[in-house]
């Protein structure tokens, strides 16, 4: 399908030139025959630069690893089965035996709280993946095309953002007439676009002025080979951006409804169902282990995940200078 | 300037903190007034005495509005004491039964309460256009359907014998402890002179269900503030003597407020099961409170696990297999801490018609195994257990559940939903097993839940003759001692066929404070206390 680009005026993955200050990484193809020779540092190699002085951000990506490496490794790490039931210690306090303690149904907290790793990170990863697919198409159609079909799916972003997430969830539960794990990320899928799609469409109606993209049209190049090829990989970085915090929520979402128990179905533990057990006040003053661990975990994965988007989008916003 | 600045602080934080201390004296009027204060969890909609949508409604209402008689538990006997009644005869033919109306029992606006008052409220449940959820009561009348609704213009079995005196009349012969149980202690009297020209069927939206001020009970209504309160007032001329206490308000309060409440000793009493008790969790911690009593004791309602009888591979022995395999010692003794009883049937343990020599079926997993190999169970099928969100307890037990059954080879995927969805798929028979829980009666009759195609024989679909036939028999029987040897049996069969397994009959997990005495609870409903009793002592 690019037949007809030049090898120079294909977009060079790595080795583009940063144009300062035009907000964009661009080639420089109008006028000239040859590109400019690029200088040894390119676009990505800056920005991670860049995103490693952002101790925050550095600091919020190694605990993200870790915490992506213990639910990868839970069942290697969790002292027992998050589901076995020791009948002889409901809501145990911590013991060499139960280092986190036990819940409510006697179960360990610490191997909950491990295996649970696995749906918080899990529902934010395939929601946010699932929208950003579906946010950047859109999104890249209504910006490339304009007009009517710009108007008709902005308008359709405008409803669909208007559709409290929680209420949705709530009423496909009732409808299909089973809450799981994929019943929420369906619907955090198919709600969270719009957010993405706007942020392409912004990008891409810039874009598309731009001579790098006039000069690829005006070589032949199909709508799809201009958008795919020269206009998403320079509207990718906010998008980025907008994941990270993307999944931050969803998090936040999937343990709101979990705690509800409408989200993850039991026995599978997740932070949100675990935090179920504390509804009274005696739980609250004198059984810490039952909420603290779980609420922390949601703190933390939250609070990281939004750490490395700053980092992310300071690191990957070329009008800020080095 | 900043000093300035500072007194402003000083003073809008006297005045935030002034608001958040303030509103705890709306509650005590002028100092020298004796006042409770009673909690409990949701607003009631309405204060319609024969229609308010829930047991909060109910525990309302019942400050307000007396029914005929007051039902009570005294060991395992059910006694019936006078409330707007004050004599009461059952005829030979246990057809007939003859009421007097106390002599002084009058309503709030100084009217007598009559005959004339019960006939009017019995035109009214019974009134086909009526919205009302109280058909039970005059369900066993002559000239009455199953469901308590007549033939417009055809006769009731109902006649006045004078201002304050009238004899019903039931369809069959009955045992005399239902009929009173139904009739007497569950149909609140209204007053015809305030309700009397309002067409029946606008009468559940009347204004006068949001504002109920002619009452006939121990306390009068003041006001409502939605999701607040509701204020009562002493009602001097109460018949059976005026209330000690001058001025009572029923809180809504979340369950950890309410708790808070108690321990700062701002909540005198928690309205009951179901409606405003103590969370099992905080059950150790309240015995600890010194000035008040936690109270617990035993009732009727109980939870269980139903199994679809539409599913052929949930035969007798793989129901007795989840019966042996579900570890219910363990639910009742941690889950429950010991705050509940086992029974295998539906018939109360604390009820006069339990029948003691039914055994629950012993927690025995190897026993479950060998039922289920005997009975050739698919080790691949996975069964459907829905549960209800809510009950925390009921929540937890799932857990325990699906563990137990697991561990004797019965996969199991636990679905949470909302009560209505919860209802709704077991309507439709999308289910293999679940959880509900019923608030079981002090008359053993419950056909309505396990007689073929009764009204709530939708939880299972169960269709046992021998079982049918047993309460046919114990419906048309009143001889309470026939009537005994009837449910007896039918509890043996129940325990065989294991429509349900039962789980566990719940304590009531109350509190009273110490200042508050003869506080007497009766079974009506939802065990609720008999308000006009109360005393208390001034703080």
């Amino acid at each position: 399908m690019n037949e007809g680009l030049s090898p120079q005026v294909r977009y060079p993955r790595g080795g583009t030139t940063l144009a300062a200050g035009s907000g964009h990484r661009a080639t420089s193809i109008a006028g000239s025959a040859a590109p400019v020779p690029s200088p040894a540092v390119s676009y990505w190699t800056l920005s991670l630069r860049r995103f490693l002085r952002h101790r925050v951000a550095v600091a919020g990506l190694v605990i993200l690893v870790l915490l992506t490496a213990m639910a990868v490794a839970a069942p290697l790490l969790a002292p027992a089965s998050p589901t076995a039931i020791d009948a002889t210690a409901f809501q145990a306090p911590p013991s060499p035996l139960h280092p986190l303690g036990t819940d409510s149904v006697g179960r360990d907290v610490l191997s909950r709280l491990i295996f649970a790793a696995r749906v918080s990170l899990t529902v934010g990863l395939l929601a946010v993946g699932m929208y950003v697919v579906i946010g950047t198409a859109v999104g890249a159609v209504a910006g490339y095309y304009g007009g009517t079909v710009d108007l008709a799916l902005s308008r359709l972003m405008d409803v669909v953002l208007s559709f409290p997430p929680l209420v949705i969830i709530l009423f496909a539960v009732s409808v299909f007439g089973r809450p799981s794990l994929w019943n929420v990320i369906l619907v955090l899928g198919l709600l969270g676009w719009p957010a993405v799609a706007r942020l392409v469409r912004g990008q891409i109606l810039t874009l598309r002025q731009q001579e790098f993209a006039l000069a690829a049209h005006a070589m032949g190049a199909s709508d799809a080979a201009v958008v795919l090829r020269h206009l998403l990989p320079n509207a990718m970085a906010p998008v980025l951006v907008a994941a990270t915090f993307g999944t931050a929520n969803a998090i936040l979402v999937e343990a709101a409804l979990s705690f509800l128990g409408l989200g993850v179905q039991p026995p599978t533990p997740s932070w949100g169902n675990m935090l179920t057990d504390a509804q009274s006040l005696t739980v609250l003053e004198r059984m810490p282990w039952l909420w603290v661990p779980p609420g922390f975990m949601i703190l933390i994965s939250v609070l990281t995940i939004n750490f490395v988007g700053d980092g992310l989008r300071d690191a990957l916003d070329p009008s800020l200078k080095l | 300037m900043s000093r300035v600045r500072a007194r402003v602080t000083i003073a809008v934080t006297a005045l935030l903190i002034a608001g958040l201390v303030l509103p705890a004296g709306v509650w005590g009027g002028p100092r020298s007034e004796l006042v409770v204060v009673s909690g409990m969890w949701s607003p009631p909609n309405n204060f319609s005495p024969f229609n308010t949508d829930s047991a909060y409604g109910y525990y309302a209402v019942r400050f307000m509005f007396l029914p005929l008689v007051e039902s009570r538990l005294e060991e395992n006997q059910l006694k019936f004491y006078p409330a707007l009644a004050s004599k009461w005869e059952v005829g030979a033919d246990f057809q007939t039964f003859t009421f007097t109306i106390h002599p002084r029992a009058a309503w709030h606006d100084g009217r007598p309460v009559t005959a004339d008052d019960v006939l009017f409220t019995v035109m009214t449940i019974s009134d086909p256009r009526a919205e009302t959820n109280r058909g039970n009561a005059v369900a066993l009348l002559a000239g009455l359907d199953a469901r308590g609704k007549r033939t417009p213009g055809a006769p009731i079995g109902f006649r006045i014998l004078g201002p304050k005196q009238f004899e019903v009349k039931t369809r069959t012969p009955v045992d005399p402890q239902a009929f009173l149980y139904e009739f007497g202690s569950n149909m609140y009297i209204i007053p015809r002179h305030v309700l009397g020209d309002v067409p029946p069927d606008q009468l559940s939206r009347h204004p006068f269900m949001q504002n109920p001020t002619v009452g006939n009970g121990p306390y009068k209504f003041v006001q409502y503030k939605t999701d607040q309160y509701v204020e009562l007032l002493v009602n001097e001329h109460y018949h059976l003597g005026a209330p000690k206490l001058r001025r009572l308000f029923v809180r809504i309060i979340p369950p950890t407020v309410m708790m808070a409440q108690i321990e700062r000793g701002d909540m005198d009493l928690t309205a009951g099961a179901g409606i405003g008790s103590i969370l099992i969790d905080d059950w150790d911690r309240v015995k600890t409170i010194p000035h008040v009593r936690a109270l617990s004791f035993p009732l009727p309602g109980y939870q269980f696990v139903v199994f679809n009888f539409q599913r052929p591979y949930l035969e007798k022995r793989v129901r007795r297999a989840v019966a042996h395999a579900i570890n219910r010692p363990l639910i009742i003794n941690q889950l429950l801490r010991g705050e509940a009883a086992l029974a295998e049937g539906p018939i109360p343990p604390t009820m006069p018609y339990y029948n003691k020599d039914v055994k629950p079926w012993a927690y025995d997993p190897a026993r479950a195994r060998s039922l289920l190999q005997e009975a050739g169970w698919d080790a691949g099928r996975t069964l459907l257990l829905r549960v209800p969100t809510g009950n925390i307890i009921r929540e937890r037990s799932a857990d325990i559940i699906r563990e137990n059954l697991v561990a004797v080879g019965i996969r199991v995927e636990i679905q949470k939903t909302d009560f209505p969805t919860h209802l709704a798929a077991i309507r439709a028979g999308n289910y293999d097993l679940a959880l509900v829980g019923w608030s079981g009666s002090p008359d053993p009759d419950v056909s309505s839940q396990f007689r073929t195609g009764a009204v709530y024989n939708w939880l299972g679909a169960m269709s046992i003759p021998l079982m049918d036939q047993l309460l046919d028999e114990g419906k048309a029987t009143p001889d309470p001692a026939k009537r005994r040897q009837i449910y007896n049996r039918f509890q043996e069969v129940f325990a065989d066929e294991l429509p349900y397994v039962v789980l566990y009959y719940e304590n009531a997990r109350n509190v009273i404070a110490r200042r508050m005495s003869n506080v007497l609870h009766d079974v009506s409903g939802f065990y609720q206390f008999q308000t006009y009793s109360w005393v208390a002592a001034p703080q």
